[in-house]
């Protein structure tokens, strides 16, 4: 009772709110997410009937799974690390540099140089490998010499692209940003493959955020990401690892980000060092707009699909009613204040609530 | 992390003292940057001679200029605990506005019309631009308590939107461009360029603000925890809104400077530049959790990566050597800082 209103004017308690509700399939929250994704869609359908055409839901999707997992290693590193700061800044590089490994050590890459011929498996294995090996390395520099993660991720976001230039520039031999093209049956199942109606990636994307999720709510490793992200010190003191959950939950991102930079690299079937320029931001985006509090210890899965759902349906929406791209920035950037200030008036609310329970 | 950290500093061990001299700002962390621009230095010159040579030095100075501009500004934004995103999109902005009214310029845009202003209410009107945009970005993170990263990252992105709104995608070029105006970014004063100089005043009032001045006191103390600052009486949200606003418009200059040194205004101008800023103030020793860090400090981070680039340059270093490496020295800068840090603490 003591401690209690030295925490209500923070955001911790809102963390907890959200345990409550936790027996329930959907948030308020994500009940306005859904309906905004009916919303725009019926919105769009008036304006460009072929919105709700197969060809569009699908591209749709594509893009929504690309995000959503690159998303949700980004909000389980903001759950986990909030209080800290915590964000990734280097996801974007990271999914250049994932695409750049795995196409330009391909056997079926259309490039001059080509010195290293693997299979695809080979390939994507070792891209996801180093992605999430970089990863760790931001997580052992923010646990260790205790740094802050945005400055962290920031140095690795320029590694990584440099990384990436590298990669392309071994793989073609020579250093223009041209991109390796290839043809290979994997990359097809990434960006080309339907299961069903549904892409193969958007599947992929499903299992991902159900084991995700499960792991959050389920496990002890994942409820102990919400106690670290509520306040670092707490987590000591029950007896968290610290350091080592840090440096995992970097390297999950980074895994992430990488399979990230092999769907798009499949979707394109090239892979430039200049891909995925500015994609943290949308990733971000995505993470924030499902609910996850920037400072920490409060997030959700479910929301995390539903905002890649959106962010992508606008991004779609809009280009096929032709909007010019600069009226783009101008809505995206409204949707994204709006999205904050929901959340804000939505944790006020949760902590008016504990403070009349209290 | 934050917590610890002021656990250990009750407010703001940091803080300047009020002494008949603002003391020399000269700490571990400081030493940490600048040992890390001073071996820089030692091994370039050792390396190359025509990096040690005072028109080279000029070089450097003029092009850290424009984005050191940001990162002065910038630093008092960290130390009270924020962030801002949009500055790159104030550049941007504030050079196609400032632009348009010049006499001489030209551009297929409808905005950029015949009504044209002086050179000097030009720059003002381009000022009261970049002021006004920092203003609206301190009364949201101020007004609405949403975290200076997400306001600042949806006006970055919405003022990058009206950028593209106000040129309509076309670059705006001067025919001629006024002599006043090609002054701010290419002229020269006693042999120095004219953005070393404001670069240097800016660093030099903005060092005086913070260390000399009350206003100073406050933008650490509310760094170093804020309710203890709102508790003590000191104005948390007008001081806030004034470090914003004073970043919008020094960001403002710096596209006012970069419109004049290009001789034009592009819709993509500052595109990355609050990325650039943030470095070079982190590299500076100035921690993004607020209350420590000095605008000094920011000085020597802008001009660290700004003699990497140029030293990469010198060596005709491919873009991918360029990225990897400002990237590192990026990490082992901080690196750097956090140990000493660390070691200070135990």
């Amino acid at each position: 009772m003591s401690s209690l209103p030295a925490q209500i004017p923070g955001r911790r308690r809102g963390a907890r709110a959200s345990g409550a509700f936790r027996g329930l399939p959907v948030q308020g929250q994500q009940l306005a997410l859904v309906l905004m994704i009916a919303l725009l869609a019926a919105g769009f359908t008036s304006r460009a009937p072929e919105f709700l055409s197969l060809d569009s839901i699908e591209n749709l999707l594509r893009s929504a799974s690309m995000f959503g997992i690159v998303g949700l290693g980004m909000t389980v590193v903001i759950i986990s690390c909030g209080s800290l700061g915590g964000i990734d800044l280097s996801v974007g590089s990271m999914m250049a540099l994932g695409g750049a490994i795995g196409a330009g050590l391909l056997g079926t890459a259309f490039t001059a140089a080509n010195p290293v011929r693997l299979p695809a498996v080979l390939t994507v294995l070792i891209a996801l490998l180093v992605t999430a090996l970089l990863g760790a390395a931001s997580g052992l520099l923010i646990s260790r010499l205790k740094l802050a993660p945005f400055a962290v991720t920031l140095g690795m976001m320029s590694v990584a692209r440099g990384l990436a230039y590298l990669m392309v520039a071994f793989a073609i031999g020579s250093s223009n940003t041209a991109g390796v093209t290839f043809s290979d049956p994997l990359f097809d199942w990434f960006g080309l493959t339907n299961i069903g109606p549904v892409p193969a990636v958007t599947v992929l994307f499903l299992v991902l955020a159900v084991l995700i999720a499960f792991m959050l709510k389920a496990t002890p490793f994942g409820r102990g990401l919400f106690v670290l992200g509520g306040n670092a010190e707490n987590a000591r003191l029950a007896g968290i690892n610290v350091r080592r959950t840090i440096v995992i939950v970097f390297a999950i991102s980074g895994l992430l980000a990488g399979l990230g930079g092999l769907i798009l690299t499949g979707r394109l079937s090239s892979a430039s060092p200049l891909a995925a320029n500015g994609y943290e931001l949308e990733v971000i985006m995505v993470a924030v707009i499902g609910g996850t509090s920037l400072s920490g210890g409060r997030g959700s899965i479910l929301g995390t699909v539903l905002a890649a759902i959106l962010v992508s349906e606008i991004d779609t929406g809009l280009d096929m009613m032709n909007v010019p791209s600069f009226n783009q920035y101008l809505i995206k950037g409204t949707i994204l204040v709006v999205a904050v200030v929901m959340d804000k008036v939505y944790q006020a609310r949760s902590n008016r609530k504990l403070v009349q329970t209290a | 992390m934050s917590s610890t950290a002021q656990m250990g500093s009750p407010v703001d061990a940091d803080a300047p003292k009020k002494g008949r001299w603002a003391r020399p700002n000269i700490r571990a962390e400081n030493v940490a940057s600048g040992v890390v621009l001073l071996g820089l230095v030692i091994v370039l010159s050792g390396v190359s001679p025509a990096f040690l040579s005072f028109s080279n030095f000029l070089d450097i100075a003029r092009v850290v200029a424009i984005t050191g501009v940001i990162a002065a500004g910038m630093t008092l934004v960290i130390i009270t605990g924020g962030i801002d995103l949009s500055v790159g999109s104030t550049v941007g902005l504030v050079g196609a506005v400032t632009a348009s009214l010049v006499a001489g310029s030209a551009s297929n845009s409808s905005f950029v019309t015949d009504f044209k202003l002086p050179v000097p209410l030009a720059v003002l009107v381009g000022l009261a631009v970049g002021g006004a945009i920092g203003f609206v970005n301190g009364l949201i993170i101020t007004k609405t308590h949403i975290e200076p990263f997400m306001a600042t990252l949806g006006t970055m992105i919405f003022v990058r939107g009206l950028v593209y709104l106000f040129t309509g995608g076309y670059p705006i070029h001067f025919d001629p461009m006024p002599h006043d105006f090609a002054f701010i970014g290419q002229g020269a004063l006693f042999g120095i360029p004219t953005p070393v100089w404001l670069f240097a005043i800016v660093v030099a009032a903005l060092w005086w603000a913070s260390r000399r001045m009350s206003v100073g006191r406050t933008i650490y103390a509310i760094g170093g925890n804020p309710e203890a600052a709102r508790l003590s009486g000191l104005k948390v949200d007008r001081t806030k809104i004034l470090v914003y606003t004073l970043l919008g418009l020094l960001a403002g200059l710096a596209g006012i400077i970069l419109t004049s040194r290009l001789a034009s205004a592009d819709t993509v101008n500052g595109v990355g530049y609050e990325l650039i800023a943030i470095s070079g103030v982190v590299i500076g020793g100035t921690s993004l959790v607020g209350g420590r860090g000095s605008v000094i400090g920011s000085l020597i981070g802008v001009f660290t990566v700004g003699v990497i680039q140029n030293a990469l340059n010198l060596f005709g270093a491919s873009t991918p050597i360029q990225y990897v490496v400002t990237g590192l020295v990026l990490l082992l800068a901080i690196s750097l800082d956090g140990i000493a840090r660390l070691r200070r603490r135990t």
